[in-house]
């Protein structure tokens, strides 16, 4: 009877607990294995490795406070921030881990060793500075961009590693963190920095002789509790492996010298195919024109007077619109300046047919820009953009037949030697459908009427604001939002899938901030609200704060009201 | 061999041998299953990163498991602060079947309710078929403690979900 019973015991006990992994939290955790496999490797390679305790002089990297500032990615603007700083450690290699399903911060791991820099994210890109050349290595597209950034990566000054010298790289980039500190015991303390306006906190331990920072938790605040989203572990004065901080990528891949390249197209972009002008009189020489057999365009142009309040339109004689991809629809990277052998600033654009063509046709394109009239309003020194716009005149040109499948050679080359990390041109088709999936549903969301019935387009929620209007004709527009609606569904799966090949955390929210909308819009509120507990589940708390705009137009009866 | 020595394993092998038995312990006390995964990413974490100093004579199993413990301790000390989710929701995100979702949602119960010591021990030694001395080991007692408290722990469960005893040796009996 006892044995029969400890086995019927054994038996529910057994039955309660899972039985296997899932798929997904295998791969998230071989991901994780793979980083920390890799560094062992290189420990080990190194049995007899020096220490540098409490070295004098300093090279180390705000790359902490970069990533306090900036958990995405690092970016142009955060590298800028970087402090000049004489600091206690001569190398550095920091690791960042998801280790939430939730966390959208995608794993990545840094070394810094005597002006070297080398950044690798969990899907093997890396970006190597050594001085000031700069490779990118892409395993998808099996190359190596190599090309000079002047500046070099350590511009700003030498990088700081110490958490004194991070805390005051916050300020100085006028975050003002609001930060506490707690002594932990006689080695260490810990710093609690808290990063409001995306709803985060950055937990550090650090040690109390060396000031160094020693691991570095990501949080985010979930009903009230702050829960872990990502960890980092930071060790310093290793002597990294010289692999690390070596030029040698994968045999295979294909060693591409950008500078060479460039001044290549340089000598291709001597013939101008059509001017185009500004409203302000300026002119913009187009260079180069390529389509893809997806019916996308390819803009080179060159010229200055261009500035923000400019926005370009591209039609073909059919009069089919297209979308320009950037950073703001999705595409990851904004239109890059390419700088010629003669300082010449070039612009390279990436436009996407807003009615879907199955494949490429010859066309005769439009380019035209055209810009808002300011109009002063009563308080002295404010304006406000009004509805009436000023063109310059057009330029057409004509492509005859579509030069690459996905995009043109020159595209990641060019994008590849932007100063900034984290820059990325698509180079598969996986890539490619997926910003064309963001960028057209990103579209045919703002796509409005007005009053008349005209076609207005707005910039997203900034540019609904100053221009407005009450906007009541967009329900018109159903078969548009219908279209958005299957791309944001299209643009959520490849995510996943990307997300997935990866080895990242979590999908991008910003797929089920637009099923969100497109689902209000059209009056399923059910799906809506699920779609905004997707939303409150993975974006940041700024994120959040925007659709506070939705509720607005909810309460203003516009759109029905939440269930 | 020098069991002081560290063990020449890498974290690929330490997920690919010992995942699952780590989730089979993590989701007998977190729930749901996108929580109890959670907290295995960071058993996995803390193990890679610590995976140098572990020694050959250290059972991975049983060191893992030790570590698997700790981060659970951590996220039920959380959950004491947190929303908790509706245990039937909960449940039914990850588990179908209508019976075997009431017995289970009974044994996570029960489990709860032993004194937690207890119920780890019950689930080290049922759920994941560790030896007396092995559940000894994760638990940092000595083997005559662990026996002791793995015996405590059964009368308990048996005491507090005697209904399942009971209708099962009925069924039996007819």
């Amino acid at each position: 009877m006892s044995e029969e019973k400890e086995l019927q015991l054994k038996n529910l006990i057994s039955s309660q607990a899972a039985v296997e992994a899932s798929g997904d939290l295998r791969q998230r955790i071989s991901a994780l294995a793979g980083y920390h496999d890799s560094s062992l490797r290189h420990r080990r390679a190194h049995v007899g490795r020096i220490r540098f305790a409490f070295a004098a002089s300093l090279s180390g990297i705000a790359v902490l406070a970069v990533i306090a500032l900036s958990p995405s990615m690092v970016s142009a603007h955060t590298l800028n921030i970087i402090v000049a700083a004489v600091d206690s450690a001569k190398s550095m290699h920091f690791t960042m881990v998801d280790v939430s399903k939730s966390a959208p911060y995608g794993s990545y791991e840094e070394w810094v060793q005597d002006g070297a820099f080398r950044i690798r994210r969990a899907n093997g890109e890396t970006t190597l500075w050594l001085g000031s050349t700069k490779y990118v290595y892409s395993p998808s597209a099996k190359t190596v961009i190599k090309s000079t950034d002047s500046r070099g990566r350590f511009s700003h000054g030498a990088p700081a590693f110490k958490m004194s010298s991070i805390l005051q790289g916050m300020t100085d980039a006028r975050r003002t963190p609001a930060v506490v500190t707690n002594t932990i015991d006689s080695a260490s303390y810990r710093v609690q920095v808290d990063n409001k306006p995306v709803g985060e906190r950055y937990l550090f331990t650090v040690d109390s002789k060396t000031d160094l920072p020693r691991t570095m938790d990501v949080e985010r605040q979930e009903d009230g509790v702050w829960i872990v989203k990502a960890k980092g572990t930071i060790q310093f004065n290793d002597k990294l492996a010289p692999e690390l901080l070596s030029p040698n990528f994968s045999l295979d891949a294909k060693v591409i010298d950008a500078d060479i390249y460039t001044d290549s197209l340089s000598k291709q972009f001597q013939k101008t195919l059509a001017t185009v002008s500004l409203p302000t009189g300026h002119s913009l020489s187009i260079q180069d024109a390529q389509a893809s057999t997806k019916g996308d365009v390819f803009l080179m142009y060159a010229g200055s007077g261009l500035s923000g309040d400019h926005w370009a339109e591209l039609t073909d004689e059919r009069g089919t619109k297209y979308m320009k991809v950037d950073k703001n629809n999705g595409g990851g990277f904004q239109d890059t300046v390419l700088w010629l052998g003669n300082k010449t600033p070039v612009i390279f654009e990436w436009w996407i047919p807003i009615d879907v063509s199955p494949s490429f046709r010859p066309h005769t394109y439009t380019l035209r820009f055209k810009t808002q009239k300011r109009v002063k309003l009563n308080k002295p020194g404010t304006f406000y953009d009004s509805a009436i716009e000023d063109f310059g005149k057009p330029a057409s040109f004509k492509i005859d037949h579509p030069t690459t499948a996905d995009v043109p050679a020159y595209a990641p080359i060019i994008v590849a030697r932007d100063p900034s990390v984290g820059v990325n041109m698509p180079t598969d088709d996986a890539d490619v459908q997926r910003v064309t999936a963001t960028a057209m549903c990103r579209y045919l969301q703002q796509v409005w009427l007005d009053k008349s019935g005209k076609p207005v387009e707005t910039m997203g929620f900034g540019g609904f604001a100053t221009y407005n209007r009450k906007v009541t004709g967009y329900r018109r527009d159903i078969p548009s939002l219908e279209k958005a609606y299957g791309f944001a569904n299209q643009e959520v799966a490849i995510d996943d899938a990307y997300v997935k090949v990866n080895g990242l955390g979590t999908a991008n929210y910003q797929g089920y901030i637009d099923l969100f909308q497109i689902s209000t819009l059209l009056g399923r509120t059910e799906e809506a609200a699920k779609y905004l507990e997707d939303i409150r589940k993975y974006a940041p708390k700024s994120v959040t704060n925007e659709l506070r705009w939705r509720d607005f137009e909810m309460s203003m009866g516009n759109i029905p009201a939440k269930p | 061999m020098d069991v002081g020595k560290a063990i020449p394993l890498t974290a690929h092998d330490l997920q690919a041998k010992y995942l699952d038995e780590v989730l089979r312990f993590v989701s007998s006390f977190v729930w749901p299953l996108a929580d109890a995964e959670d907290v295995v990413m960071e058993v996995f974490q803390a193990a890679f990163i610590n995976l140098p100093k572990l020694k050959r004579k250290d059972d991975p199993r049983v060191w893992l498991l030790g570590i698997a413990r700790r981060k659970v301790a951590n996220s039920l000390r959380m959950r004491y602060r947190r929303a908790e989710t509706p245990l039937s929701e909960a449940e039914s995100s990850f588990r179908t079947d209508q019976a075997r979702i009431e017995q289970q949602t009974l044994v996570h119960a029960l489990l709860a309710e032993l004194p937690h010591d207890q119920s780890e021990a019950l689930v080290l030694k049922y759920a994941n078929g560790l030896s007396t001395r092995e559940v000894a080991d994760v638990l940092g007692k000595s083997e005559a403690a662990a026996n002791s408290l793995l015996q405590r722990a059964r009368e308990s469960f048996y005491t507090k979900g005697s209904p399942l005893f009971l209708e099962t040796t009925e069924a039996n009996h007819v």
